[in-house]
């Protein structure tokens, strides 16, 4: 019998961060109702500020999530003004299309400037042991990290003007401009949050992956997400976060069980799973988990 | 409306592979990027709707044939016809499955579902070891031991050059028939307004699916073309490459999305941009497709034929449909 529970620990200690990630897709879609196919672009970013800062300054991701975050707003700014603000116009597919050139563009230009090397780095400030299972402190700080994070953003939403303004630009944007909330100020910094959220996560997620960073690493992120965000309802945040628990469980626990069961690639099999239950979820429960 | 310049076009390309069998490399090239661009357009241009899940469908057709020339040396010359036809089914019933789930909802979820479409097929096909797991399937030995020395080497050269460009013609003349018969009517309609398409009494989840199942169907046979025929091999990495996707947009979006000459003349010039810009700028080809299909998007979003067609006489527009 395989002891489960050091697996049901980094699920959850890695789900924290998948719901980090996918916060700042279902943020975005749920305001300006635009799926941002470019995602996984946005967290190998984050993976390459966290892996610079480590290497030449020696600052710890839990420090340069504050740069993923600065320099995440900037990028989501210039997302909007380049990108969707353009394209509104345009149509969803023309906007769909642009999105998916620009996360292959930033892939290549990764791969051009950091070139195509995996990289990654180890930040080791030792374990803490829970009745005798192990577990790393980087790892767990930097769930803890991404759960305040999240929790920030609830904040924002619900006890700031800006956010009641986002919330009313979501429920009628027609509306909102009528009493004299500035959509398109809505609009452009709901993207740059979005999106700074997103290198956030990917700032964070290379505490669990010591080498696995390289220019296309975005791909399985972008799939991961969409999974997670249909599980938490595709448009609500802390849904997101949730939801990003439980499949972080679900990789964790099915790792195990297809080992055991004897796949070739426990690893692949597990994300397989992954989108078997995107499907189901479309099919039975478009609306997600959690009615909002 | 006469679909007379794609045709002549596609006719002069095969005319050209098989007088000129050392230039059915540079055309089968051509002709693949113009077919699936043309494919593309049958679904993403005349829907409205963006599947990014093309490089699965291509894969699709890639293990059809390829599962059929390795596992069934028996059948003999009969897994070339067998193989294409598994490869159609497969694509095929996964365009139907899919899009039976994920077309019925709203647009935004039709595009997550397709792109985990290719990630997650990859991650079966390499996680549970099928049809030659990672390590992929090489078939040099038995085409030459199914089809005769000759014969294989025919099929992988000017054999899969006509059979992309026969793929092409083919899609070509779908792309005239949906969008001359009634169907072209409803999937006008619904690119326009879903909703007020649903009022007039048309099905839209029944229009895309039919669009959706044929091009991805004619994305098969090129995977089949190009990949066991071809190349002689399929390795999920380059079956599963998501290049394509970003390729077929490209052509389609070069052209002009929703007519039919626009892929024949995107690919057209499209294979000659990247040769060109490669050679100049090596190092930075890989940029070279997505920064076109951004410029295309942002500045002409109706392509070449599309701002064509809003400029000439309407005798001239009869022309280039």
């Amino acid at each position: 019998m395989i002891d489960l529970i050091p697996y049901f620990l980094n699920g959850l200690i890695v789900g924290s961060i998948y719901g980090l990630i996918t916060i700042g897709l279902s943020f975005i879609f749920g305001i300006l109702k635009v799926i941002n196919v470019a995602h996984g672009s946005f967290v190998m970013l984050g993976a390459y500020i966290a892996y610079f800062f480590f290497v030449l300054w020696a600052y710890p991701p839990l420090v340069s999530i504050f740069a993923g975050l600065a320099i995440g707003a900037l990028a989501g700014f210039a997302l909007y003004h380049a990108v969707i603000r353009p394209l509104r116009k345009a149509g969803e597919m023309h906007i769909l299309v642009a999105l998916f050139a620009l996360g292959s563009l930033m892939a290549e230009l990764a791969r051009i400037a950091w070139g195509p090397n995996v990289v990654g780095f180890t930040w080791n400030i030792g374990s803490i042991s829970v009745s005798g299972y192990v577990v790393q402190l980087s790892q767990l700080l930097g769930a803890i990290a991404a759960l305040i994070i999240a929790l920030a953003l609830q904040l924002i939403l619900y006890r700031t003007s800006f956010g009641r303004a986002v919330r009313a630009v979501v429920q009628d944007p027609v509306g909102a401009q009528i009493v004299g909330i500035n959509v398109e100020r809505v609009f452009a910094i709901s993207t740059a949050m979005g999106i700074a959220l997103t290198t956030a996560g990917g700032v964070l997620l290379t505490l669990f992956i010591p080498v696995g960073i390289n220019p296309y690493m975005g791909d399985p992120y972008t799939l991961m997400a969409f999974v997670i965000a249909v599980m938490g309802g595709l448009e609500s945040t802390m849904g997101a976060y949730v939801a990003g628990l439980i499949f972080g469980e679900i990789l964790s626990l099915g790792y195990p069980l297809f080992r055991a069961l004897g796949f070739a690639a426990p690893y692949q099999m597990s994300l397989f799973v992954g989108f078997v239950i995107l499907v189901l979820f479309l099919l039975f429960r478009p609306s997600g988990l959690f009615r909002i | 409306m006469k679909p007379h310049v794609p045709i002549a076009i596609y006719l002069s390309l095969v005319a050209l592979s098989l007088a000129k069998p050392e230039l059915s490399q540079t055309v089968a090239t051509v002709a693949f990027y113009m077919a699936l661009g043309q494919a593309v357009n049958i679904f993403v241009g005349l829907t409205g709707y963006v599947n990014f899940g093309y490089a699965a469908f291509i894969a699709m057709g890639a293990y059809g044939l390829g599962v059929v020339i390795a596992y069934f040396p028996q059948l003999g010359t009969w897994t070339l016809p067998v193989g294409l036809l598994l490869g159609v089914a497969l694509a095929g019933g996964l365009a139907l499955a899919v899009g039976a789930v994920a077309l019925r909802l709203r647009s935004a979820y039709f595009a997550i579902a397709t792109i985990g479409i290719n990630e997650a097929l990859k991650d079966l096909i390499v996680g549970a070891g099928i049809w030659g797991g990672s390590s992929g399937l090489v078939l040099g030995y038995n085409m030459f031991q199914e089809y005769g020395r000759d014969f294989a080497l025919f099929l992988s050269t000017t054999g899969s050059t006509v059979l992309i460009l026969a793929t092409g013609l083919m899609a070509v003349a779908a792309t005239y028939l949906l969008q001359s018969r009634e169907i072209g009517y409803a999937l006008a309609a619904i690119r326009q307004d879903e909703d007020a398409a649903k009022v007039m009494g048309i099905n839209p989840a029944k229009y895309k699916l039919i669009a959706f199942v044929l091009s991805s169907a004619f994305s098969a046979l090129l995977g089949s073309a190009a990949f066991p025929l071809a190349a002689t091999q399929v390795f999920p990495d380059t079956v599963f490459k998501v290049d394509y996707i970003l390729d077929g947009l490209a052509v389609m979006f070069l052209g002009g999305a929703g007519t039919v000459t626009g892929a024949v003349i995107g690919g057209l010039l499209y294979v000659p941009i990247r040769l060109l810009l490669g050679q100049f700028l090596p190092a930075y080809q890989a940029l070279v497709t997505p920064l076109l299909v951004l410029a295309v998007v942002l500045a002409a979003p109706r392509g070449i034929i599309g701002e064509l067609r809003a400029r000439v006489s309407p005798k001239i527009r009869e022309w280039i449909p």
